[in-house]
C-alpha cells in the first residue's frame, strides 16, 4: 500500500487513495472470512465417512479437479462457496493463479455435524459448483429456447405482466426478470436433479427432512417452492428407477411425498407460475441434463438397492455394515442406513425425525463408510 | 473359555449362518488370522491424554467436561500419520469392529 498522501495533495490523489484503502479492507474481510475454513481443514466436524462420500460426490458431479474443504457454517445453512477469493485474486494486478483444481467450500450447520443423514444435501451444494464449471444452466436454457412453445409462452406471460402486473416496467425489463428468475430456479431444479443423480432417495428423504420445515408451496425469487422441487425430484427418481425401492421400504413415507408432490399444481402468482409451469413441462429436459452430467457416476438403482439391503440387514444385526463378501458402495450404504432408520424409527415422518436423532446409527454407518472406502483401496501386501 | 485355533478362526468367520459368524470388518488380508490369534491394524480414531490439573477421573463421578479436559479426539484420516512421542500416551481404537456369535 503506497504511503498516505500529505493534505494539501489533489482531491482526485486523496480519493484514489481512500479508494486503494477500501480494497484493502475487503481483501482483509475475505482473508477472515477464509479463517475458519482453513481451521476446519485441520480439524473436520463432521465424520471421515461424510467427508468420503462428499469427495466422490465432487468427482461424479463436479470432475476430478477438486479441493474439497467442508466446514461448519455460523449463519446454521448449507451453502457452497466455489473459488472463494476469486474477486480478491483478480482485482489483485501481477497475481496469476497457476493452480486449476477448484477449490469448493462446504459449509453445513453445525448442528449437523453428527446427522449424517442430512449429509445427502452436500450433493446438492456440490451441484451448485458443477453448474457453474459445466454451465449446465445455459444447456437447459439453450434448449427451452429451441422450443417455439416456450419463447411464444415467455412473449405472452411478459405481455400480460406489462399490462396487468408491472405497467411501469418495458417489456425488455419484464423479460430480463423473467429470464434471471428462470436461470435462478434452474440451477436450483438442476441441484436437486445432480443430487439425486448421485445418492438417488437419500437425497429426497434428507431434503423433505430439512426444507419443509423451512416452507411449504412459497415461491422465492431464486428457489422454486419446495413442493415443486419435491414433486420434479420425484419424477427424476422414478425415471431412474429409484420407485419401487421407495415404495418397498418406505411406503408410507413415499405416500407422504406423493401428497406433498400433488400440491405442485396448486394456485401461483404471476410470474411464479409462468416459471413452474414451463419448468415443469419440460422436466425432461432438466433430468436429461443431470443424468448426462453424471454418466457412469450415477447412483445406479438395479445394482445399489441390493447393497442397500445387505448394509441395513447388517445394521439389523449391529453389525458395521462394510459388506459381506465384497466392500459395499459407499454411497449403498448411506443409504441402507436410511432404510435402516424407516425399520427402526418408523415409515413415516416422525420416523425421519427420530432418525436423525440416533446419533449412534449416524456414528455406525459414517464409519461403515470409512472403513468401506479403505477397504476398496486397500492393496494388498506382497 | 478355549482359545480358536487358525482353523476354527477361519470357520467361524466364513460361517454362511450370520447369527453364528464371528465378524471381523474390514478384515483386509487373509494373513492377519494366525494360529489362535488375529493380528489388527491401528485405526483412525485416537484418544490423546492430556496433563492436567485434575487427579484422575472417577468413573462414578467425572463429568463430560472432566473428560473432555483429560482427553483430547484425534481423528487420523486413512493413510495420513500420527506421530507418538516418548512419554506419550494414547488410546487407539483398532481399524477393525467385531461382531462376536453368542456361541
Amino acid at each position: 500500500m503506497t504511503q498516505a498522501p500529505p493534505a494539501t495533495a489533489p482531491h482526485i490523489v486523496r480519493r484514489a487513495f481512500a479508494r486503494s484503502l477500501r480494497q484493502s479492507i475487503v481483501m482483509l474481510r475475505g482473508a477472515h472470512a477464509a479463517l475458519p475454513w482453513l481451521a476446519g481443514t485441520r480439524t473436520p466436524n463432521v465424520n471421515l465417512g461424510s467427508l468420503y462420500v462428499a469427495e466422490e460426490c465432487a468427482r461424479i458431479l463436479v470432475g476430478t479437479n477438486v479441493d474439497l474443504i467442508v466446514v461448519p457454517d455460523p449463519e446454521f445453512m448449507y451453502s457452497t462457496t466455489s473459488w472463494p477469493f476469486s474477486a480478491v485474486v483478480n482485482t489483485t494486478s501481477g497475481f496469476t493463479p497457476t493452480n486449476t483444481r477448484r477449490p469448493i467450500v462446504l459449509n453445513y450447520p453445525l448442528s449437523d455435524a453428527d446427522r449424517l443423514l442430512l449429509h445427502p444435501i452436500f450433493a446438492h451444494e456440490l451441484g451448485h459448483a458443477s453448474v457453474d464449471q459445466h454451465q449446465l444452466v445455459s444447456t437447459v436454457e439453450t434448449e427451452l429456447d429451441n422450443d417455439p412453445d416456450f419463447t411464444t409462452a415467455l412473449q405472452s406471460k411478459v405481455n400480460d405482466m406489462a399490462a396487468s402486473y408491472w405497467p411501469a416496467l418495458a417489456p425488455t425489463q419484464i423479460s430480463g426478470i423473467l429470464r434471471a428468475r428462470l436461470r435462478d430456479w434452474i440451477e436450483e431444479l438442476l441441484c436437486d436433479h445432480l443430487a439425486i443423480e448421485a445418492v438417488g432417495p437419500s437425497f429426497m428423504w434428507a431434503f423433505v427432512l430439512f426444507v419443509l420445515p423451512l416452507g411449504y408451496a412459497e415461491p422465492g425469487e431464486q428457489h422454486p417452492p419446495n413442493t415443486v422441487r419435491i414433486k420434479l425430484a420425484l419424477d427424476h427418481l422414478t425415471r431412474r428407477g429409484w420407485r419401487p425401492h421407495m415404495e418397498r421400504v418406505a411406503p408410507g413415507v413415499t405416500s407422504w411425498i406423493d401428497q406433498i408432490a400433488g400440491d405442485a399444481a396448486g394456485a401461483l402468482e404471476p410470474p411464479f407460475d409462468f416459471l413452474r409451469d414451463q419448468l415443469t413441462r419440460h422436466a425432461t429436459v432438466l433430468q436429461d441434463v443431470a443424468t448426462q452430467r453424471s454418466g457412469s457416476g450415477a447412483l445406479d438403482a438395479f445394482v445399489s438397492a441390493p447393497q442397500a439391503d445387505e448394509a441395513a440387514d447388517l445394521l439389523r444385526r449391529l453389525i458395521l455394515p462394510v459388506g459381506l463378501t465384497t466392500p459395499l458402495d459407499a454411497r449403498a450404504i448411506l443409504l441402507g442406513g436410511w432404510q435402516y432408520a424407516f425399520q427402526e424409527h418408523g415409515d413415516k415422518p416422525p420416523g425421519l425425525i427420530a432418525a436423525l436423532d440416533d446419533r449412534r446409527l449416524q456414528e455406525l454407518v459414517g464409519k461403515a463408510i470409512e472403513m468401506s472406502t479403505v477397504a476398496s483401496a486397500w492393496v494388498p501386501s506382497l | 473359555m478355549t482359545a480358536l485355533g487358525r482353523d476354527d478362526l477361519e470357520r467361524a468367520i466364513d460361517e454362511p449362518d450370520l447369527d453364528r459368524r464371528l465378524f471381523i470388518t474390514p478384515l483386509l488380508e487373509r494373513s492377519q488370522i494366525g494360529r489362535g490369534a488375529v493380528d489388527l491394524r491401528l485405526g483412525t480414531e485416537f484418544l490423546l491424554l492430556r496433563r492436567t490439573q485434575l487427579p484422575g477421573l472417577d468413573p462414578g463421578k467425572g463429568t463430560q467436561q472432566d473428560v473432555d479436559e483429560m482427553q483430547e479426539r484425534v481423528v487420523v484420516p486413512f493413510g495420513e500419520e500420527m506421530w507418538l512421542h516418548p512419554r506419550h500416551f494414547v488410546l487407539a481404537a483398532t481399524l477393525e469392529y467385531f461382531g462376536c456369535p453368542m456361541t
